[in-house]
């Protein structure tokens, strides 16, 4: 049987060279690298790649840059274990392997004439940050703009400078809570999903973007729904253990799904039946 | 392809091996792995290697070869492997670099070899079939796969002895080759002698056997044996009821019945080693001693495995029970979601090698009775 | 307007307020010992100290302090308009388990805790609602601690 006739041009399995042309410490633990782009990167919001330090290994790290800026591919990096180790190891100069984008994206369109509420948690600001972007980008296109972010602790929080200048602005409600601080600490200390109640927005009219650790997604949706909030106007975006971004190597499955291509971003309203069930 | 059946003796098909190598082809087939006595895919090169005379008693967490008293090549149902661990072999290079200065680049893969696989079971044709849609399909394609499957020359045998742990019948996907070979034989045994009625699928299974310069077989003779294939879809071992099965088991995930299914299964893994669709794999990235030269390669990995779902800080499926539920919903329900077929065959071989003799048709029977009866209640 | 009617009517403003019935909110009113302000880094109320008072904060942003030896002060909670600072007042022994600091200029309405349990008692109406928004209060912190415990962006391991 010659059920194949004509061989795939291009190996989705193979890195390309990018060289690191930026790099910026975020907190203890986590980095941001700045990546040359040799042809025009065009991505969508919420979309990662896989990043391939040479030999070591291979991990999905989601861009975390602005979308309308292809010449340059950033990516925000927790230092967890071997291969995040070695990528935040890499100097100026150095080059590591992009295979990307993949995923899907932050469905921009679906937030368009409503109110849009990003709620973030820990490193999840970073895979959120290029629909941030894009939102400020256009603020006309949406009404309200809601950005309540969480974190740990203090020390734990990311972007502080960005954070600042979109607090200032006059047309964005942006929140940040962290779990607990020491004495002296000026910010808001409480669970994020306590700061969802309390924005300012009509949940019946409104697009939430929910990303980070599972169980923090999990009562931020409770939340959102206590308001009112349609299934269907919700994201989240989900991780699992992922090797080939293509669905071959099939460690990522979620239920039914790929999380490498029918997410890593989910309508809730999809998988809501499997959240609760252990060990999905 | 002309649908006149043609007749081959033992001889024609040693020939048949002559032509394929002859034709750049690496024949291989099932042989008798001398050590386990297990039958298995191994180099082919005469009808000699075949296990001649050999039939295979399986039941569940039960194989043995045992003597027929005749002179078949193919008397016995499926062996441990499959034409898998050719076309998706294990350790396959999927990419390879070497560094240069602060960077690297891609080193071209070798040739990879043809292989003529003479022997193939139909439901092995549909396992194939099925890794295509996963490698090949509409999402990203597989170069590595691809370039294996085009070259790949597939004689199929069908079967009319099913095995003990065989329900390829209820998968729809035997014990008649239907598509997806380039030379069908169906293997007889009658008054007249050993022969084999062979119809070719493609223009390459054509011009082979025009190269054997066979007769044709007569009508009455092909047609017996075309009766014998379909009277053996009365004799599986083994049968699952598929009627309404991806939304029974979709619905079934949070039914404590998992436990009860997965309370003796040992997540050795034997099942999705052995299963012939069973595709998920571990990406290994290695370099050489001094890291100027790397590899990614792609090893057989197991929904079994404690560290298949691992993400940083634990798996997030450390029960047996959860493990389970993932390899059966997921052959039998989500596959079906992903890939618009069943992740199954029917080929029998996880039941057979499961060494405490898990069941996936009692199993599958056993989620539809649990759910009909919550639907009751 | 008088200074009474003024009072009655901003206090029915507060977000606590929102359901409460006119003669209800006058109730409450009544166990207004004043509104306070505060300055940065003072000290509303100490862990330890006589829970004699309720505090519906109008204003600013007050940190709910934890002290333990060898770790020091941390927040766990802030606290800020139309919230409510602690129900130590509301049940025995009456003490407060907290330090409450001001972080941002706050004021508060304070009401006299001891009047407002008396209120409850006489008008089960305005008590039950009383305690159903408390236990609502309780439950949500409650829920937050536990995903406070989870460590919700830690590592797991
Ligand atoms: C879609 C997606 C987007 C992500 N975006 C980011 C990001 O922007 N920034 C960031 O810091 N991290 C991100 N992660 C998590 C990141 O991929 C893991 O932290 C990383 O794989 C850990 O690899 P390691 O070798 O350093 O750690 P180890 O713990 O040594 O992991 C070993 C291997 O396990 C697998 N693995 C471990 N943890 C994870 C995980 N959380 N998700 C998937 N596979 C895992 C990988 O195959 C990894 O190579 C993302 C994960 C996914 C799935
Ligand atoms: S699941 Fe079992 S019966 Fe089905 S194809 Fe795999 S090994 Fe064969
Ligand atoms: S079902 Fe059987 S073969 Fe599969 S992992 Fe469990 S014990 Fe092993």
């Amino acid at each position: 049987m010659q059920a194949v006739t004509e061989l795939p041009t291009i190996n989705p399995m193979a890195p390309v060279p990018h060289e690191v042309v930026g790099k910026r410490r975020e907190t203890y633990d986590t980095m941001t690298l700045e990546l040359a782009a040799p042809e025009p990167f065009e991505s969508r919001p919420g979309q990662f790649n896989m990043l391939y330090p040479f030999g070591i290994g291979e991990c999905a790290i989601s861009i975390s840059g602005d979308p309308s800026r292809t010449d340059r591919i950033v990516h925000t990096i927790r230092d967890v274990g071997a291969v995040t180790h070695a990528l935040h190891a890499l100097d100026i100069g150095d080059h590591v392997g992009v295979r990307g984008p993949f995923g899907t994206p932050w469905p921009m369109e679906a937030a368009e004439g409503k109110d849009l509420v990003i709620v973030a948690g820990g490193i999840g600001l970073a895979p959120v940050r290029p629909a941030i972007y894009e939102a400020l980008n256009h603020r006309d296109r949406y009404e309200q703009f809601v950005l309540l972010y969480g974190a740990r602790s203090p020390e734990d929080l990311v972007y502080l400078d960005e954070i600042k200048e979109w607090r200032s602005r006059f047309d964005a409600h942006v929140d940040v809570s962290v779990d607990s601080a020491p004495s002296g600490y000026r910010g808001s200390v409480g669970v994020v999903t306590r700061l969802i109640p309390s924005a300012d927005f009509d949940p019946e009219h409104a697009v939430a973007f929910v990303i980070g650790p599972e169980i923090m997604m999990r009562f931020s949706v409770t939340e959102l729904r206590a308001l009112g909030m349609p299934r269907d106007q919700i994201y989240i975006s989900m991780e699992r253990n992922m090797q080939c971004a293509v669905g071959f190597c099939g460690h990522c499955q979620f239920g039914n799904t790929f999380v490498c291509r029918d997410g890593a971003v989910f309508c809730y309203d999809d998988i809501h039946s499997y959240l609760p069930i252990k060990e999905v | 392809m002309p649908e006149t059946p043609l007749l081959l003796d033992r001889a024609d098909l040693d020939r048949m091996i002559g032509i394929l190598s002859e034709r750049g082809y690496q024949v291989v087939g099932p042989t008798v792995r001398e050590q386990e006595h297990i039958i298995s895919y191994g180099d082919v090169g005469s009808t000699d290697d075949f296990p001649v005379g050999l039939t295979d008693e399986q039941e569940a967490a039960t194989y043995r070869l045992v003597d027929r008293g005749d002179g078949r090549l193919f008397g016995y149902a499926v062996g441990a492997t499959s034409p898998m661990s050719y076309l998706q072999p294990s350790d396959a290079v999927v990419w390879a670099g070497r560094r240069t200065g602060k960077g690297f680049e891609t080193v071209e893969p070798p040739d990879p070899p043809r292989y003529a696989f003479v022997g193939v079971r139909p439901c092995e044709l549909a396992a194939i079939a099925i890794e295509d849609e996963v490698f090949l399909g509409t999402g990203s394609q597989c170069p590595t796969y691809a370039t294996l499957r085009q070259k790949a020359f597939l004689v199929s045998v069908d079967c009319t002895e099913p095995g003990g742990t065989c329900f390829c019948a209820s998968m729809g996907t035997g014990p008649g080759a239907t598509s997806g070979y380039d030379i069908a034989l169906i293997e007889v045994l009658d008054d007249e002698g050993h022969a084999f009625i062979a119809r070719a699928g493609t223009e390459e299974g054509a011009a082979v056997l025009a190269e054997l310069g066979a007769a044709p077989a007569g009508e009455e003779r092909a047609a017996a044996a075309s009766q014998a294939v379909e009277e053996a879809a009365g004799k599986m071992g083994r049968s699952l009821d598929t009627e309404g099965l991806r939304d029974t088991l979709a619905a079934s995930l949070s039914d404590p019945i998992w436990d009860e299914l997965a309370a003796t299964c040992l997540t050795c893994a034997n099942c999705t080693m052995v299963c012939p669709t069973c595709f998920c794999a571990a990406v290994e990235n290695r370099t050489n001693l001094d890291a100027t030269e790397a590899e990614r390669v792609r090893r057989w990995d197991s929904c079994f495995n404690f560290e298949f779902s691992y993400i940083h800080g634990g798996s997030l499926r450390p029960s047996a029970s959860a493990r389970y539920r993932q390899w059966m919903t997921h052959k039998l329900s989500s596959w079906v979601d992903q890939f618009g077929m069943y992740g199954c065959v029917g080929c029998g071989r996880c039941i057979t090698w499961c060494p405490v003799g898990i069941d996936i048709t009692a199993n599958a029977a056993a989620v539809r009775a649990r759910m009909e009866e919550a639907a009751h209640v | 307007m008088s200074e009474k009617k003024e009072l009655v009517a901003e206090l029915a403003r507060h977000p606590f307020m929102r359901g409460f019935a006119p003669e209800a909110v006058e109730r409450m009113a009544e166990c207004v010992e004043g509104i306070r302000e505060w300055d940065e880094d003072a000290l509303i109320f100490r862990a330890g100290g006589e829970a004699d008072m309720c505090y519906l904060v109008r204003g600013g942003e007050v940190a709910i302090e934890i002290h333990s030896p060898g770790v020091g002060s941390r927040i766990v909670q802030t606290v800020s308009h139309g919230q409510v600072l602690g129900w130590s007042w509301l049940f025995e022994p009456h003490q407060w388990a907290f330090d409450a600091r001001v972080l941002t200029p706050a004021s508060a309405f304070v009401l006299r805790g001891e009047a407002v349990r008396k209120c409850m008692d006489e008008h089960h109406d305005l008590g039950y609602l009383m305690m159903s928004r408390f236990a609502g209060l309780i439950a949500a912190r409650l829920q937050a601690t536990r995903l406070q415990l989870l460590d919700l962006y830690a590592s797991r391991d």
